[in-house]
């Protein structure tokens, strides 16, 4: 016996070791040193005036760029430089995709230097494990505005983009890269790009874009990744879209709420022969259960 | 022949087998309620910290939960059938393995739906599956499906039981009061009579051809499951018998195995004899052929059509799955072959060594349906991390799917404590039958 129990311990040593050497092998843990760490961060302006102030923290594979790793939990601190002074922006923690945000309220006043430019710091103070990062920004604030309007009967859409300067004079700029779009069902759809021309942009509003059912369709602009600008974004809605008619449910298909008749009628009949199988049996034992028990009842008379 | 003087002889025979543990039995159960708590234990992490602690994740979303699903729910469909097929042949062979046979199909009917349960994020709306199910849906065919079935093989393994559970309680004056409590009411007061046997014997026929049917309809339903989408890899028309064909293998394989272990550790050497083992083991050639011949016809197809989602999957396949597909598709079907084509090789230790093998490789198999088509998309995966696309199970995997190994060996263990591995009654049956055809023929 005790050779017999001997045998199933290195049965099982064996088949123990065998299944931690492949889980440990499943989930080996990444070599650092093939990964390099990035450390991104972009301030847009929104449509309604607020700023969303983003860092994006990530380690990319030195072999395979496409593969990602966040680093999360890391503490960004975002501020507003001006020379000596560091106005503390907000502090958040990067998310499971590696992305830290901030958002303050389109009133909010922020130093900026002589040159009408404001200072951004995102700021991450470092740990054991990684080395202090931090990214700066240097922009200026652009008044951007979306105007949908029909001109001589065509539909146009109108960006117009100014700085103001310290006397509050309107500035046109010059050179932005803009980007049109219309909002779709998973991303937006782009219907032109182009260089806004002494403060302006004027485009034609393409036809027969599918709007909403009642024809609202959402349009952006976009200024992204801009050297002087960062990101901004305007947007406004407007019935130019082909207004979708509202769809007419269809009844007894696969993707129907109903489903085709035929598959009631085949589920019914299947379940119901089974099933009354399953009764008669249950029957049948229970007059197997009683002869039993009139036979007993018998014998011990 | 006295048959109720071989009933107590029968009775005598088999009672060290039900009602001792011994100290190997006491240790395998300790070992086996440690696995269960462990798995008890990763599903609590699980339950607590949600999907996050298993490597599923947004593409990746099935992994070997799934796998072990289909594993131990084609066992039972496997069983079924086989159990079926069995009650019609006229063989005193079929006695010593038709047990076996019976208690696999209902333990691994149990325990593999605990597996799918495991895949669902939300448990908590698990009653929306009852609520607001969708005929369409071939998961909601899949949920009636197990549940029909689950019913009948308990009604058919409660049928083929009784009278051996008659035999106990007229024979069992030693046992505990409970055991013979337990016996009477489970023997529903069967006597034997030859109306009650003719009774039960024409129910149990009936079950038997129900059963099968219910195992086909049920294998092709759990196909569909994969093979109505229109993933790569798995929107296929042969699915339905190759899972068919690929249950049967390792149901066989599995039987075989069982077969193996109750001989030795029962020591039932004189009902389960070689003769058993060859004959299973030639069922299991002629079905590795079969499953071989559905596994090339499968990729072969693939490849000569070269659709591009088709390709990527196959080359997904050759490249970081080689190892895999090669022991899933090449060693899993043609050790079991060679070993069991060729006579001299056909003895009991290396029929079952060509089980384990070919359970292995169709257990890799189902991995490999599952995991690289779901590696491989239609819509192409970008900027993401690498668990988030390559699938890689966890120890809490690992644990609740040895757990459920463990459940699966546990209650076998404890069922064949209940009632003897090879069926008292189909004995007296058997030499009853023969002791017939001996007066018949001195009549004659």
């Amino acid at each position: 016996m005790k050779l017999l129990l001997k045998k199933h311990l290195v049965f099982l040593l064996v088949l123990s070791g065998l299944l931690i050497t492949s889980s440990i092998k499943g989930q080996e843990e990444a070599d650092m040193s093939q990964y390099r760490v990035r450390f991104g961060f972009t301030v847009t302006k929104q449509p309604d005036n607020s700023r969303v102030f983003k860092a994006e923290f990530y380690a990319s594979n030195r072999k395979n760029r496409r593969e990602r790793t966040p680093i999360y939990e890391a503490e960004i601190q975002f501020l507003n430089i001006l020379e000596d002074q560091e106005i503390a922006l907000g502090t958040a923690k990067t998310n499971k995709e590696g992305i830290a945000e901030v958002t303050l309220p389109g009133n909010y006043k922020y130093l900026k230097d002589a040159e009408g430019f404001m200072n951004f710091r995102a700021y991450f103070v470092g740990t054991d494990a990684l080395d202090e990062e931090s990214e700066d920004l240097r922009i200026r604030d652009l008044q951007f505005q979306l105007d949908l309007v029909e001109v001589d009967s065509v539909q146009t859409i109108t960006v117009s983009a100014y700085t103001k300067d310290s006397l509050g004079i309107d500035i046109p700029v010059s050179d932005a890269y803009v980007v049109l779009s219309v909002e779709g069902m998973l991303s937006r759809m782009v219907i032109e790009e182009d260089l806004v021309d002494a403060g302006e942009l004027q485009v034609e509003f393409p036809k027969g874009l599918p709007g909403d059912k009642d024809g609202n369709i959402t349009v952006f602009a976009l200024i992204e990744d801009d050297d002087t600008f960062g990101n901004v974004v305007a947007k406004q809605t407007i019935d130019w879209g082909t207004p979708q008619a509202q769809r007419i449910p269809v009844e007894n298909m696969l993707w129907s709420e109903v489903a085709p008749f035929w598959m009631y009628v085949v589920l019914t009949i299947l379940l119901v022969g089974v099933w009354a199988n399953y009764a008669y049996t249950i029957v049948n034992l229970l007059k197997i259960k009683k002869d039993g028990k009139k036979m007993a009842m018998e014998s011990d008379d | 022949m006295d048959i109720a003087k071989r009933k107590k002889e029968l009775v005598k025979e088999f009672a060290p087998n039900i009602i001792h543990f011994g100290a190997l039995s006491k240790f395998w159960i300790g070992l086996l309620l440690a696995l269960i708590l462990t798995g008890i234990a990763a599903f609590i992490i699980q339950v607590v910290k949600g999907h996050e602690v298993t490597g599923m994740r947004d593409n990746v979303v099935w992994g070997i939960y799934i796998i072990n699903f289909i594993f131990f729910v084609c066992l039972s469909y496997s069983g079924a059938f086989i159990s079926g097929i069995l009650h019609f042949l006229k063989t005193p062979l079929k006695n010593s393995v038709m047990r076996i046979v019976e208690i696999i199909t209902v333990l691994s009917l149990i325990i593999g739906p605990i597996f799918i349960l495991l895949c669902i994020g939300r448990l908590d709306r698990l009653h929306y599956l009852f609520i607001y199910p969708r005929i369409q849906s071939p998961i909601t065919w899949d949920i009636i499906a197990i549940l029909t079935d689950l019913v009948g093989c308990f009604i058919y393994l409660y049928m083929t039981f009784i009278p051996d559970f008659a035999i106990l309680r007229d024979n069992g004056q030693d046992q505990p009061i409970w055991r013979q409590k337990l016996y009477r009411f489970l023997a529903m007061n069967y006597q034997d009579t030859p109306e009650q046997r003719q009774r039960l014997n024409k129910l149990i026929r009936t079950m038997s051809v129900m059963i099968i049917v219910l195992a086909i309809v049920a294998y092709s339903v759990l196909a569909w499951i994969f093979s109505l989408t229109l993933q790569p890899g798995w929107n296929s028309t042969i699915f339905a018998p190759y899972f068919i064909v690929a249950g049967l293998y390792s149901g066989v394989g599995v039987i075989i195995i069982a077969m193996f272990l109750v001989r030795k550790y029962r020591k039932l050497d004189h009902y389960i004899r070689k003769i058993h083992f060859n004959v299973a083991g030639l069922v299991l050639l002629i079905i590795s052929l079969l499953y071989g011949y559905f596994t090339f016809s499968e990729y072969f197809s693939r490849w000569f059509s070269h659709k591009v989602h088709d390709i990527n999957l196959l080359n997904t396949l050759f490249s970081r799955y080689f190892w895999e597909f090669i022991f899933a598709n090449y060693i899993g079907v043609l050790v079991p072959f060679f070993i069991i084509f060729f006579k001299r090789f056909r003895t009991i230790k290396l029929i079952t060594f060509s089980s384990v093998v070919a359970i292995l490789g169709l257990w890799m198999n189902r991995y490999l349906i599952v995991v690289p088509t779901l590696e491989t998309p239609y819509i192409p995966i970008q900027d993401t991390r690498a668990e988030f696309i390559n699938y890689s199970a966890t120890w809490i995997e690992w644990a609740l799917s040895l757990g459920g190994i463990a459940t699966f060996v546990l209650f076998f263990m404890l069922i064949v404590k209940l009632v003897p591995v090879v069926p008292m009654s189909g004995i007296i049956d058997n030499e009853r039958e023969n002791n017939n055809h001996k007066s018949a023929n001195k009549i004659r």
